[in-house]
């Protein structure tokens, strides 16, 4: 009887271990597919700030009144700092524009180009912290002054 | 009579180890299929969103040179509420009018989300769970008041950019009921037009 409940014991063991061995894959799969998710979100949002950055230069380009130039559109975005909250997810923005060459190095920079450099970080369930570009590798993109002002 | 009681004993303990093995089957079925679907409706999102903001949003105000005389560009948007967009725009090399559309409640409970391009469906039918998805601004990134879950005629040549708000849904499995329930996907984006920045000018 003994002998036999240990057996009984050991296949419960077993088949415990398989389970949770699955449901830990299972979940880990999961996370990666909601976390997914979120960053896909935090890239719109940095779209939506690369966007506002063009849509400032297309006014300062076509109000006429020659106030707005290509560098002042930059002073907002220099070093700026913000945030977004979308369904009660912290996105922190940090936004740097850079002046740099037309191929967005920045060792011999010119004042007709400017790199913006795009991170975005999260916290999801008050667990870990989230990044979408990170310092050593931000979402970029070069903007040129085409001197329509 | 005690063969009997250990018969017993072990057709009760073998009962529980097989109810506890089938349960744990069955949370591990539903975890995953919904975790596959969710990838799905991640991905068909993403696809969505691309699409909506590349092919048609990105095109509102986008003319031939040969036409632009004679287009009024206050008039290129048609009409603009919580739940419809409307304008003209070159596509496929036609001036076509573009209709991004959240239709009314199916049977589903979701709100079907389509694309239609000179009358003919193009792009959907896409399950929205929540309604309403437009919101409009102004080139001072100041939002544009709706009048009822409209933008008004005198203001819709105001309109520079709008934030789409989708919650794409793909009916999955509830382990609590063995029913359905619905996983979503809520994605936020926004558009500028640049080409009404243009032909403003």
């Amino acid at each position: 009887m003994g002998y036999q409940m240990l057996l009984i014991l050991l296949s419960v063991i077993l088949f415990s271990t398989v389970f949770m061995g699955a449901f830990n894959g299972i979940f880990m799969h999961s996370e990666i597919v909601y976390t997914s998710a979120y960053r896909l979100q935090a890239q719109k949002i940095a779209d939506y700030y690369f966007q506002r950055i063009d849509a400032d230069l297309l006014m300062a380009q076509t109000d006429g009144s020659g106030t707005t130039t290509f560098g002042t559109v930059f002073n907002t975005y220099s070093n700026l700092q913000t945030s977004l909250t979308l369904d009660a997810i912290t996105y922190n923005v940090n936004i740097r524009a850079i002046p740099c060459n037309q191929y967005g190095g920045t060792s011999s920079p010119s004042v007709n180009y400017r790199l913006v450099n795009t991170t975005v970080n999260f916290m999801v369930n008050s667990a870990d912290t989230l990044h979408v570009g990170t310092t050593a590798n931000p979402l970029s993109k070069v903007y040129a002054d085409n001197g329509m002002y | 009579m005690n063969a009997l009681l250990d018969a017993i004993g072990a057709v009760a303990v073998g009962g529980m180890i097989l109810l506890s093995v089938m349960s744990g089957m069955y949370s591990i079925q539903v975890y995953s299929q919904n975790t596959k679907l969710q990838s799905t409706l991640t991905t068909t999102s993403e696809i969505a969103a691309t699409a909506l903001q590349d092919r048609y949003l990105s095109a509102l105000g986008l003319m031939p040179t040969g036409l632009l005389s004679s287009i009024n560009p206050d008039s290129l948007i048609v009409a603009a509420t919580t739940k419809t967009l409307q304008f003209y725009a070159e596509i496929d090399g036609a001036v076509q009018l573009v209709s991004i559309q959240q239709g009314a409640i199916n049977g589903a409970g979701m709100y079907p989300l389509t694309v239609q391009v000179g009358g003919n469906l193009e792009f959907g039918p896409f399950n929205t769970s929540v309604e309403n998805i437009f919101n409009f601004f102004d080139e001072n990134n100041s939002a544009i008041a709706f009048a009822a879950n409209a933008i008004p005629p005198g203001q819709r040549d105001d309109i520079r950019s709008v934030r789409v708000d989708i919650s794409f849904a793909l009916q999955g499995l509830s382990q609590l009921t063995g029913g359905n329930r619905n996983l979503m996907n809520k994605i936020v984006f926004w558009q500028y037009f640049k080409n009404i920045y243009l032909l403003q000018a």
